[in-house]
């Protein structure tokens, strides 16, 4: 170059500017005029038509949609309301979506690869829109830069290399400029004309306009470092000299590719190295042989990749862009100034460029466009883990991730089976991946050090991913973002455990595959069942479920367990519903219940066939059942799963040759149970999934309890079975409006299995009363309890769960459990009898019918024939009803007692009491019971009595009288018991206006009048009287008289005589006196005279009461 | 291409010295004017949704297919904005040989903002300084050319927009068969007008027609014979939208099924359409890498089915 112009530098800078000006002018209307102008398409709707969809829907064949119809029911509808015009907007939406999809999958159809592998888009139109003014070579002027840059150039190394300082050459761009060019200064090439020119007419300027780039992107900072000077200056004479070699061999070949590709290396390193030249040691950057050895290693070494003939036929130069060189150059940078000590070994930068062409082209995936973000890729890993991944010192080690990239390309090479799906990556896609996988390989080199199978592990767990992906049908392909996550989870799994790559025999025995693979098959041929159709996203259900698998089960169970225990999960047979997504609660609970068994029995794992007796029972179980409740069956299937685990040892016979595990066999008890149908126009109870699952729980856990439940027969059924539709053929009969819940139903069951486990006479069957058919004593008992506490009358909703509840545990616990026969059922008939009229809506309360049924007890003791003889315990209950109903009326809680009394009474008399005929019978103790309630019930002038006596009153008088008939059966003849109350109630009657009577009296003087009457007969007899208005029976006008003195006394004293002990003795005294007599009026008058004299000096304060009891008092 | 970018600053200040204003701003111009064709065409065949809410839309105010601040018809604005100013210094574009290109371009804006009279008067200016050049400029003569197809493409499918709005806001259907037959010729007239008719000039069949013959003048130009052809194609699905608004009405007052004048002039008029776009689509074909399989090619099979 020549230095001898300084002294023009003025002069040369406004030609300088004039050349430019002009040009520059010139060329940017030329390039103005050339410029691509991008021409927009008149305005149109880009949506597809109704019209366009009802004909595709419409057209069969394999251009048409009409197919789809039939499989898509959404679809059918909506393209039946599209005929009718009756879409809505999102319907709308919806149908041209269909539209949309199924129009791109057809035409896809049978032509699918070829579509696929073009790679062209629809976006790639945009692109030809943009439109040029002339065609290529038809420009009728020359480019810009044919106009400028030569110029440029020119006026570029004068002015900067040889007029220093004309344009301020101390800035840090001028310098950086100037140490460029004069690196070309140090080249000494031989005086060869062709040489200079090429050097000074093309390569220079080539070179400078790409320094002059790159340096103008570059901060003042970095281009005014001196290390960074230093590395410019090296670059240029480093790419220059190879450069020239190259042109200038004799074999060289297209000189501008060189020089191309030269100038591209030196704008990526000077572009780049900024960064690393600032911040490096001196090492590699500080003196001009470093400086050297950098650019030789570097960019020279690139160039010899770039443009020498590899060992293999890809050919870098066809795929490198601008961008993608600087990204390796940064890499390649970063690398060597992580490990400066690189630049002396023999393994470098180079050898890893030249290693994964090799790998890319040994994997056979024909993808020559991938190397260059692969090489990126495995410098930018290099760089900051250069010893885990290769052993530089050992020329003959390969660098590990040279060996991962060639293993994923091979994987994702491997062509799929014919006619398979394997998802089609992108570019983007397949780097993503690479980058992905080489980070793996990274962090865990034994991914690619450790073999299974032959190959590593990294190979392995791409093929397996891969081959599963086949699976997958056509038409429900996952989304990248879907198989990438399965290749992560897949890795992950493996890397805990590479169990999971070993070979397993499954299913026939010439069926070998990786435990990994056989995961993989279970888990897509449940997501991906065609007969499931597009309910739920798949991709969306495969991923969870798939994270789930490997997360939860794989990651502890690699092994044939965990793929059992994956089995276990999506069989159909355990029926979780993964149309509906994936639940993790469910997954997670039929997972435990699997573990539990499984690892309790592992044997289990490697009998198929157990597994499938166990959970396929269940699921058939379920099937002809006739329960139709979705979610049941994975619930049923986790407890029969858990019983099992404790009670495998409990085998049972369900047919010939046929064992069964006896949670399995109660399942299916228990659901046949609960599933049948009434029949029409009956109840049975109605369960919610909960419902259903608790009632089942607790009847399995009663038979895990006592396998006799299920292994006992009656006749053909389990004894479960037999209880359980005993029960419920019962509950058919509560009216509607009355029914039970679910929870009383269990409280039911529960005491119902206590009582008939306590004692299986319970389901004896015999015949009952006047029934000609044989029913269990369970069934009549429970028929009569449910019918007490929900008697038909009551027709509105009253749920009486705790009475219920109260009575059958009285009835199972207390009388089935001591008396569990028909004596028992006796009982219970006894205590909801209409006779003991107890009313229990106020509750069961124990101690009311305690009493009556130890009497009945005692009865039956001493007869048994009371239990089912004739007459029976029932028919006289049923003689008694309606007296005791009558006193019931008043004095609500007095049935049991007096049937008490009566069943007392009756033990031991029966033989006198009780008067049979055919067709016939008289309880006598019945007939007086009847007298007495007559007289106490009948209507008279101031109402019925009975609600004036007090219950205790009432059982006074009845506990005197049935004792009384015991020991004079004759009290019943003649009405007698009756015609006494009557009398003595007269005359009552007649005076309760006037005076508070005192019951007390009145059940006294009825008491004592019995005995008195029953000596003389008189008393029943006519008054003698005279005076017409006292005609009455004797008996009356004896009341009557007492009575009246009674009122005259409380009238005149206030000295009360009602009262015990005073009153009866009165009233003994006064009938003595009467008796003693011929019972006419007078006598009577008389002797109430005699009283009256006697109480008037207690009356007027002449004697004590003790006085006055002992005057009364017979000895007196 | 070469861009001057090593030397930003210098290049600015050289050609403002030297008065290279009006080609700046025929640079800007251009610039923003692809900008928003990019955008309009990307939204078009870009992405699936490029629909138009029709409870809202008003042919009058109604902007290229995207709303908001992104809409194409800013960057036309702003493109119109700047040739303007360019062809203030008429001069040096004609002296620089490119004042064809800035009246062709000025000549798009118009047609782009629906200043259709401007657009016709611009692109007779455009012919004229096109012929006056020094060289041929064989894509601005094409598409100055072409405009009128283009406007009434535009035109036909403002009309389409102005339908749907009407339809949309009709709150009451006829209810008897006089007012629903006097209703439809309505339509039909409507149909006639704007989109097609046996004499060959509704607005869609003048789009056709000159397009077609603009494709004739540069039959070497692929690249031209591809915009004329997609243009073609993009009048035709404002035909067949026209036709869907008839198809849907004629399905609500059920006379598709009957045997009705109405339905005969439906049909015979659908025919018509699938035998014009069974002439244009094997062109499309022809110009597309990969032919039938090519994806732009499909989509508007897709689009145009009938």
């Amino acid at each position: 170059m020549a230095q001898q112009l300084a002294a023009e530098t003025i002069v040369f800078a406004i030609n300088a500017a004039i050349r430019l000006g002009k040009n520059f002018q010139r060329a940017y209307a030329n390039s103005i005029n050339g410029k691509s102008i991008v021409l927009p398409l008149p305005r149109f709707d880009g949506n597809p038509t109704i019209i366009s969809a009802d004909r595709f829907f419409q057209t069969p064949g394999e251009e048409g949609g009409k197919d789809f119809l039939t499989q898509i029911d959404h679809l059918q509808t909506l393209f039946n309301k599209s005929l009718n015009n009756t879409l809505s907007d999102q319907d709308r939406a919806t149908y041209l979506d269909y539209y949309r999809t199924l129009f791109a999958l057809v035409q896809k159809g049978a032509d699918d690869t070829q579509s696929q592998n073009t790679g062209i888009t629809n976006n790639d139109v945009v692109t030809l829109l943009k439109l040029r003014q002339w065609q290529k070579g038809e420009m009728p002027f020359p480019s810009a830069l044919q106009l400028v840059a030569g110029t440029i150039v020119e006026l570029g190394i004068d002015y900067f290399n040889q007029v220093p300082g004309a344009l301020n050459a101390n800035s840090s761009y001028g310098k950086a400029l100037k140490h460029f060019l004069s690196g070309f200064d140090n080249i000494s090439f031989a005086e060869n004309d062709h040489l200079q020119q090429t050097l000074a007419k093309e390569v220079i300027p080539q070179l400078f306009i790409g320094a002059a780039e790159s340096l103008s992107e570059l901060s003042a900072e970095i281009t005014g470092d001196e290390q960074f000077q230093l590395f410019i200056k090296a670059t240029a004479e480093g790419v220059a000299r190879d450069v020239l070699k190259r042109t200038s061999a004799p074999d060289a070949k297209n000189a501008n590719v060189t020089i191309h590709w030269g100038r591209m290396v030196v704008q990526s390193l000077i572009k780049n190295a900024g960064n690393y030249a600032f911040s490096s040691s001196a090492s590699l950057f500080g003196t001009n042989e470093a400086v050297s050895t950098l650019i030789n290693k570097t960019g020279i070494a690139l160039m010899s990749i770039i443009l020498d003939e590899g060992s293999t036929d890809i050919n870098l130069k066809q795929v490198l862009t601008v961008e993608s060189l600087d990204k390796i150059v940064r890499a390649a940078l970063t690398v060597v100034s992580e490990y400066p000590e690189l630049l002396s070994k023999n393994q470098g930068v180079k050898e890893i460029i030249a290693g994964v062409s090799e790998a890319v082209a040994e994997s056979g995936i024909q993808r020559p466009d991938l190397l260059p973000e692969i090489i990126r890729l495995v410098l930018e890993f290099t760089a900051s883990n250069l010893y885990r991944l290769w052993d530089v010192e050992d020329t003959s080690a390969k660098h590990l991730l040279l060996t991962a990239v060639e293993h994923i390309l091979r994987a994702l090479a491997k062509p799929p089976k014919t006619g398979a799906w394997r998802p089609q990556l992108s570019k983007s896609q397949i780097t993503e991946l690479i980058a992905d996988l080489l980070d793996e390989v990274v962090k865990n080199p034994a991914l690619v050090t450790n073999k299974v199978n032959q190959d590593s592990l990294l190979y392995e767990v791409l093929t397996a991913t891969f081959t599963a992906l086949e699976q997958v049908p056509k038409e429900q392909r996952l989304g990248w973002e879907v198989v990438e996550l399965l290749i992560q989870l897949n890795l992950r799994t493996v890397l805990r455990s590479k169990a999971v790559l070993s070979q397993i025999q499954w299913g026939s025995e010439e069926q070998t595959t990786t435990i990994l693979n056989k995961i993989l098959d279970l888990i897509f041929s449940v997501v991906f069942d065609e007969a499931d159709g597009a309910g739920v996203e798949k991709a969306k259900l495969f991923q969870d479920l798939f994270e789930y698998c490997m997360d939860v089960v794989v990651s502890e169970y690699p092994n044939r367990l965990g793929l059992v225990i994956i089995q276990v999960l999506v069989s159909k047979q355990t029926g979780i519903d993964f149309t509906e997504g994936f639940n993790r609660q469910i997954a997670d609970e039929i997972v435990e219940a699997a573990l539990i068994l499984l690892t309790q029995h592992p044997q289990l794992v490697s009998d198929d066939e157990a597994l499938q007796r166990i959970i396929g029972g269940v699921a058939e179980a379920l099937l002809t059942s006739g329960i139709h409740q979705p979610g049941l069956l994975p619930e049923i299937v986790r407890l029969v799963l858990i019983k099992t685990a404790d009670n495998i040892e409990l085998l049972f016979e369900a047919d010939r040759d046929k064992m069964e595990y006896l949670p399995v066999a109660a399942a299916r008890e228990i659901l046949h149970a609960l599933g049948a149908e009434p029949p029409e126009g009956r109840w049975k109870p109605r369960f919610t999934p909960e419902q259903l699952v608790s009632l089942f729980e607790f009847l399995l856990d009663e038979v895990v309890q006592n396998p006799a439940w299920v292994t006992d027969k009656v006749q053909q059924d389990s004894l479960l079975r037999e209880v359980l539709d005993l029960t419920l053929r019962a509950l058919q009969k509560v009216p509607a409006g009355q029914r039970l819940t679910a929870q009383t139903f269990e409280y039911v069951l529960e005491i119902v299995l206590r009582g008939v486990a306590r004692s299986k006479k319970l389901l004896e069957r015999i015949t009952w009363a006047s029934d000609t058919v044989e029913s269990s004593i369970l069934e009549r008992v429970l028929d009569l309890a449910l019918g007490s506490v929900f008697p038909p009358s009551e027709g509105g909703a009253v749920d009486k769960p705790k009475l219920l509840i109260d009575l059958l545990e009285y009835i199972f616990d207390v009388i089935l459990a001591e008396n569990p026969d028909a004596k028992g059922l006796a009982l219970v008939e006894l205590i909801l009898s209409d006779a003991a009229g107890i009313d229990f809506s106020k509750g069961f309360y124990s101690d009311v019918v305690e009493e009556l049924v130890e009497a009945a007890l005692m009865a039956i003791a001493s007869h048994p024939e009371l239990i089912n003889g004739t007459p029976s315990l029932r028919d006289i209950l049923g003689d008694s009803a309606p007296a005791i109903h009558l006193l019931g009326l008043d004095h609500p809680n007095i049935g049991p007692e007096i049937l008490s009394i009566l069943l007392e009474q009756s033990a031991g008399h029966l033989d006198t009491l009780l008067e049979v005929q055919p067709g016939h019978f008289r309880h006598l103790l019945v007939e007086a019971l009847q007298q007495m309630v007559l007289a106490f019930a009948a209507e008279r002038t101031n109402g019925r009595w009975t609600p004036r006596f007090t219950e205790e009153q009432v059982m006074d008088i009845v506990e005197f009288l049935l004792e009384g008939v015991v020991e004079n059966p004759d009290w019943i003849k003649d009405d007698f018991i009756f015609r006494v109350i009557d009398a003595i109630l007269i005359a009552f009657d007649q005076k309760v206006n006037q005076w508070r009577t005192p019951y007390i009296l009145v059940t006294l003087l009825i008491i004592e009048m019995m005995e008195v009457a029953a000596e003389d007969k008189g008393f029943l007899a006519k008054l003698k009287t005279d005076k017409p208005e006292n005609a009455s029976v004797t008996a009356t006008y004896v009341a009557l008289q007492l009575v009246n003195f009674l009122i005259r006394q409380d009238r005149n004293t206030q000295r009360t005589l009602t009262n015990p002990p005073i009153v009866d003795t009165m009233l003994e005294y006064y009938l003595d006196t009467v008796n003693q007599w011929d019972l006419s009026a007078a006598s009577i008058d008389k002797s109430i005279g005699q009283l009256q004299d006697i109480v008037d000096k207690f009356a007027l304060g002449e004697i004590s009461g003790e006085d006055l009891l002992d005057l009364l008092s017979p000895e007196s | 291409m070469f861009t001057l970018r090593f030397t930003p600053v210098l290049a600015f200040l050289l050609l403002f010295l030297n008065g290279c204003a009006h080609l700046v701003h025929l640079d800007r111009a251009q610039n923003a004017f692809n900008r928003g064709a990019t955008m309009e065409n990307t939204l078009a065949f870009g992405t699936a949704s490029t629909s138009v809410d029709l409870q809202t839309a008003n042919p009058n105010t109604f902007t290229s297919q995207g709303v908001g601040t992104l809409s194409p018809d800013l960057h036309y604005q702003l493109a119109y904005s700047e040739v303007g100013k360019a062809l203030k210094s008429e001069g040096p574009l004609k002296s620089d040989g490119v004042l064809g290109t800035a009246l062709m371009l000025r000549t798009l804006c118009e047609w782009k903002l629906g200043r259709y009279d401007e657009a016709r008067t611009s692109a007779g200016l455009a012919q004229k300084a096109l012929s006056d050049n020094k060289f041929r400029q064989p894509r601005d003569e094409a598409v100055v050319g072409a405009i009128e197809g283009l406007i009434s493409s535009e035109q036909a499918y403002n009309a389409l927009l102005a339908l749907r709005q009407k339809l949309a806001q009709q709150k009451t259907t006829p209810a008897d068969d006089v007012a629903r037959l006097r209703f439809f010729d309505e339509i039909r007239k409507h149909y006639n007008e704007n989109i097609s008719n046996l004499a060959g000039n509704g607005k869609v069949d003048n789009a056709l027609t000159v397009l077609a013959k603009a494709k004739e003048q540069i039959i070497a130009r692929q690249d031209l014979q591809l915009y004329f052809v997609l243009s073609q194609l993009a009048s035709m699905k404002t035909w067949l939208d026209e036709l869907n608004e008839i198809y849907l009405l004629i399905k609500t007052f059920g006379y598709a099924n009957a045997d009705n004048d109405l339905n005969r002039w439906f049909l015979s008029e659908n025919a018509r359409f699938a035998q014009k776009r069974d002439d244009v689509m094997p062109q499309l074909a022809i110009l597309l890498p990969g032919k039938e399989q090519h994806a732009n090619y499909k989509n508007w099979k897709m689009l145009l089915l009938n």
